[in-house]
């Protein structure tokens, strides 16, 4: 990527033709959780957006991949950015997720200890979350734990309660932020990558693959390509260090097996492995942290994967008899710093949202209204719309009813999730319509279920013909 | 609550076929068939090629045609409702359904589980590497070239040695996709297929024994699979596609709320002779009990149970409570029947882990009454005949290779 075109110059698009549209107010480059919630935060402040996603759909980078958690930030940096972003995230979450649609799952969180050093460490976890302002974090009885977890392994020498920990949709929530934004006019660009970026003193033209886009203002969410983008408007003052995170989701009758969200004693570099419920009605076992070079298509590799199994197995025995439906990963886009980079560059009218690492699905909210409060005091007075135009979001949560428990579903299409040709059909038109095959599983659910799409595959190919085989 | 009905079949394949036939010799007309799909038929629908029909129909026919031959029959003898799903099982034999209307409630006093079994996709196998289009299992290529005339991918790696990845070989070569190699991880080809298409269809496929996929490589779509040959060295070879066959898991989807009524061995619904669950009322056949068998041994396993209902509505089939148990040990991984009701005997089918030279041995209450040294093939069915065990008194009775 270059950061200077010679002036005039034309990228060559890759097919796409060439777009003329508006100049923005604001041009947002990355549609990750982040990139759709600061969309959404300057659209509701009445400025014109444009938002810029290289991939095919949004959510192709690090938001396609997560453990779905809305974190307290109990263990967060005391004093850091991250810890404000994230309470702040979760704040509005709570305040906007019923008028949106959004689930949210009180499961609340215990952070089991199953070695002496890791009850020694117990105590400085509850006096950090009181640091932290999250008050209710308190050591239990392992017998309380056994109680409310009779599933659990025996052995855990000590355990401490989050009770709000809790878990989220992670991807209807970025897309119900994305529809919002464009509900106040903001335009989405996909399969548009940034490729250079020029400065004219009053604002930007940005080079994408499907043509170029004026803004006055321009900010960073590029996730794992945060530093290269960053390079367009300055010496990136971070680098990506991208953590991959791999992860076993398990068949639905492990949902059964625990009401809380397990979090083991973290050490110095990660929270370790996880054990939760997903709002799908399945088990998540994850993450690991590795450091990787790989900045997409996340691969797994087979000794982290069995890893994975045996970490799941011994802390839930009952495991060792359900199928496991899908192994993924995801990457971080972690930077050397140990924390977000949220600052704003006003003599080249820039914003930087980058260096999100491991807890941007509860923190993108927050982020946002920091990116807010950045252009408000750089770049002009906010203009907040009257009143914001609501999305409901078609619900993707088992523990409320879906286009399947409807009066007449019509034709079921993928049976282990229980999808509707028509909950496939809606997720193909509208403001954001899927356009690859994992958008439109990410807004329906369909073959993400255990046969992996062994029985509706045709069906489904019948349907987003385009998707299926490219 | 609606009135309640004879009987009910879940799933719509050659098992149920079967046991709809049987029900009609018996006079049994009160019959509900409910199967999810658009169309009734089961597996055969999506299988183009050749090798079903013998039994059944008096002649050899692509799948797709047997498929409709049992679609024809289960609406002769029985109320077939498409698109209608079991959702949950209910003790007494009340069924919650799904349909296109919208969700009822069914009882019936005999249902019969036949939903089939369906290949273990890659996920489940912990094989690490990208995530891309292009990675699927026998059962999604075969529903993309016979059903959507698709040609999806270009040149493949098959991964396993079972009956089904010789379907597989048969699916690519009708959609003229090419096949870079067959993978079996163990060293002998697990499935007999049937030589008269093998001599015809499978010559030229190179098949790597004893090879281990250690991850798919590539970016946004496949480049090709990296193995670790039985030499230890590593070897890529280069493709857009990996087709996953067979390790077929039965479709307990509906057993998810009654653990209790699952063998862990084979996966699916422990069963007695009369193919009873523990749940009065409930039976099991076909490919949901042991899988995998052809679809015609599907159909005879489920007129089978089609008898054994019918004598269920009778009143002249012993109690279900009154059971011994055939429990499996050492090498073997599953048998069925896995409870002998009544003072009945019956042929007790197994299948063993991995192929093994070794003696098998029957003890009853403890005491070894029979042992034989043999040699077992992974992925076959070896059966006892029932005479083993005739005229024998014993609580539980364990079959084992040592
Ligand atoms: C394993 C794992 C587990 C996690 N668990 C949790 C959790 O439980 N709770 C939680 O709150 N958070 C969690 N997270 C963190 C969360 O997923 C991330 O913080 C968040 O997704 C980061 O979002 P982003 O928008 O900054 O980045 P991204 O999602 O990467 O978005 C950036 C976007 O920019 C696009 N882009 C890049 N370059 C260009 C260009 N040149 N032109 C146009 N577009 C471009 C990319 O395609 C991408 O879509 C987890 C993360 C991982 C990896
Ligand atoms: C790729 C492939 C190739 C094969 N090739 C051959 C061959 O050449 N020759 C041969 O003899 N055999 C072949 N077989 C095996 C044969 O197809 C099966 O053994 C046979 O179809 C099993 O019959 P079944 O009725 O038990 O199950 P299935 O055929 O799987 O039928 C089960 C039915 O139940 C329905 N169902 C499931 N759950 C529910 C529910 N909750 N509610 C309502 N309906 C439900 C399903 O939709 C399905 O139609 C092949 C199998 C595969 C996968």
């Amino acid at each position: 990527m270059s950061s200077r075109p010679s002036d005039g110059t034309r990228l060559a698009s890759h097919g796409a033709a060439s777009l003329t549209i508006e100049p923005a107010d604001v041009a947002i480059i990355g549609a990750g959780v982040v990139g759709c919630a600061i969309a959404r935060a300057l659209a509701l402040e009445g400025l014109s957006v444009v938002l810029i996603e290289r991939g095919r759909d949004i959510l192709s980078g690090a938001s396609k991949a997560n453990s779905a958690i809305l974190h307290t930030g109990f263990d967060a940096p005391t004093g850091s950015v991250e810890l404000r972003a994230m309470q702040a995230g979760y704040d509005e979450y709570l305040a906007i997720h019923e008028s949106l649609n959004l689930p949210l799952w009180k499961t609340g969180a215990h952070v089991v200890a199953w070695t002496e050093t890791e009850v020694a460490k117990l105590d400085a976890i509850v006096a950090k979350a009181r640091a932290n302002g999250v008050a209710d974090v308190a050591r239990i009885e392992v017998a309380e734990l056994s109680r409310r977890e009779p599933a659990l392994a025996r052995g855990a020498l000590g355990a401490v309660q989050v009770p709000r920990e809790f878990l989220i949709d992670p991807w209807s929530a970025p897309l119900a932020y994305a529809l919002q934004a464009m509900a106040h006019g903001a335009r989405v660009l996909r399969d548009a990558a940034v490729t250079a970026a020029r400065f004219d003193g009053d604002g930007w033209v940005i080079e994408t693959s499907r043509g170029m886009v004026r803004a006055s203002v321009v900010v960073n969410a590029a996730g794992l390509f945060g530093d290269h983008v960053e390079a367009l408007a300055r010496t990136s003052p971070f680098a990506i260090r991208p953590r991959r995170g791999q992860f076993l989701v398990y068949d639905k009758p492990a949902a059964a097996l625990m009401q809380s969200i397990l979090l083991p004693v973290p050490n110095e570099r990660t929270k370790g492995i996880v054990l939760c419920r997903t709002v799908y009605g399945n088990l998540l076992v994850g993450p690991t942290a590795e450091e990787v070079d790989e900045r997409e298509n996340a691969t797994t590799t087979e000794d982290q994967l069995r890893m994975l199994r045996e970490v799941a197995e011994t802390r839930l025995p009952a495991l060792r008899d359900i199928q496991i439906t899908a192994t993924y990963a995801g990457l971080r886009p972690a930077t050397e710093r140990q924390d977000y980079v949220v600052e704003a560059v006003p003599d080249r009218r820039w914003i930087t949202a980058c260096g999100i690492r491991s807890t941007g699905l509860t923190a993108s909210l927050g982020v946002a209204a920091m990116v807010r409060a950045l252009y408000a005091s750089h770049f002009g007075p906010p203009r907040p719309v009257p009143t914001p135009h609501l999305i409901r979001m078609p619900n993707l949560a088992e523990d409320r009813p879906r286009g399947i428990d409807g009066p007449a579903p019509g034709a079921i299409i993928c049976h282990c999730e229980g999808v509707t040709r028509r909950e496939i059909e809606a997720a193909l038109i509208g403001p954001l319509p899927a356009a690859d095959l994992g958008g439109l599983k990410r807004r329906t659910r369909v073959m993400m279920g255990r046969c992996q799409g062994f029985y509706c595959a045709a069906q489904v190919a019948a349907l987003a013909p385009k998707l299926v085989t490219p | 609550m609606s009135a309640e009905r004879d009987v009910v079949v879940i799933g719509g394949g050659p098992t149920a076929a079967g046991a709809v036939r049987a029900l009609a010799r018996k006079g049994r007309r009160d019959v509900i068939v409910l199967e999810r799909e658009s169309e009734a038929g089961g597996i055969p629908r999506h299988c183009g090629h050749t090798g079903y029909g013998v039994a059944e129909y008096g002649r050899l026919m692509p799948g797709p045609n047997f498929a409709r031959r049992l679609a024809a029959e289960l609406g002769a003898g029985a109320d077939l409702r498409r698109r209608h799903t079991v959702r949950r099982l209910q003790p007494d034999g009340q069924l919650s359904v799904v349909g296109p209307e919208g969700s009822y409630e069914l009882r019936a006093r005999a249902v019969l589980l036949a939903t089939g079994a369906r290949e273990t996709p890659r996920s489940a196998r912990l094989v690490g590497g990208i995530r891309a289009p292009g990675i699927m299992t026998t059962g999604t290529l075969q529903q993309l070239v016979y059903l959507q005339g698709a040609r999806p991918v270009r040149r493949v790696v098959i991964i396993g040695t079972e009956v089904v990845s010789f379907s597989a070989i048969l699916t690519c070569r009708h959609a003229g996709i090419e096949i870079a190699a067959m993978i079996g991880e163990g060293f002998r080809t697990l499935a007999r297929w049937p030589a008269h298409l093998v001599s015809r269809h499978a010559f030229g496929v190179s098949v790597l024994r004893g090879a281990h996929l250690e991850a798919i490589e590539g970016g946004s779509t496949v480049t090709g699979v990296r193995l670790r040959l039985a030499s230890g060295q590593t070897r890529v070879i280069a493709c857009d596609g990996v087709i996953f066959t067979g390790k077929f898991r039965p479709e307990t989807a509906l057993l998810a709320d009654h653990p209790g009524l699952v063998d862990p061995g084979s996966r699916g619904p422990s069963i007695d002779q009369f193919r009873r669950l523990e749940l009065p009322g409930y039976f099991a056949a076909g490919n949901l009990v042991h899988p995998v068998e052809t679809a015609g041994r599907c159909f005879r396993d489920g007129m089978a149970a089609g008898e054994a209902i019918a004598d269920h509505l009778a009143g002249v089939l012993p109690p279900l409570g009154d059971t011994r148990l055939i429990r499996a040990a050492g090498a073997i991984r599953s048998l069925y029947p896995q409870r002998l009701a009544g003072e009945g005997m019956a042929p007790i089918h197994f299948q063993v882990t991995e192929e093994v030279r070794g003696k098998l041995e029957i003890r009853l209450d403890g005491t070894l009454i029979w042992s034989r040294p043999r040699h077992y093939l992974a992925e076959r069915r070896h059966t006892i005949p029932p005479w083993r065990l005739a005229g024998r008194h014993f609580a539980e009775a364990e079959v084992r290779i040592a």
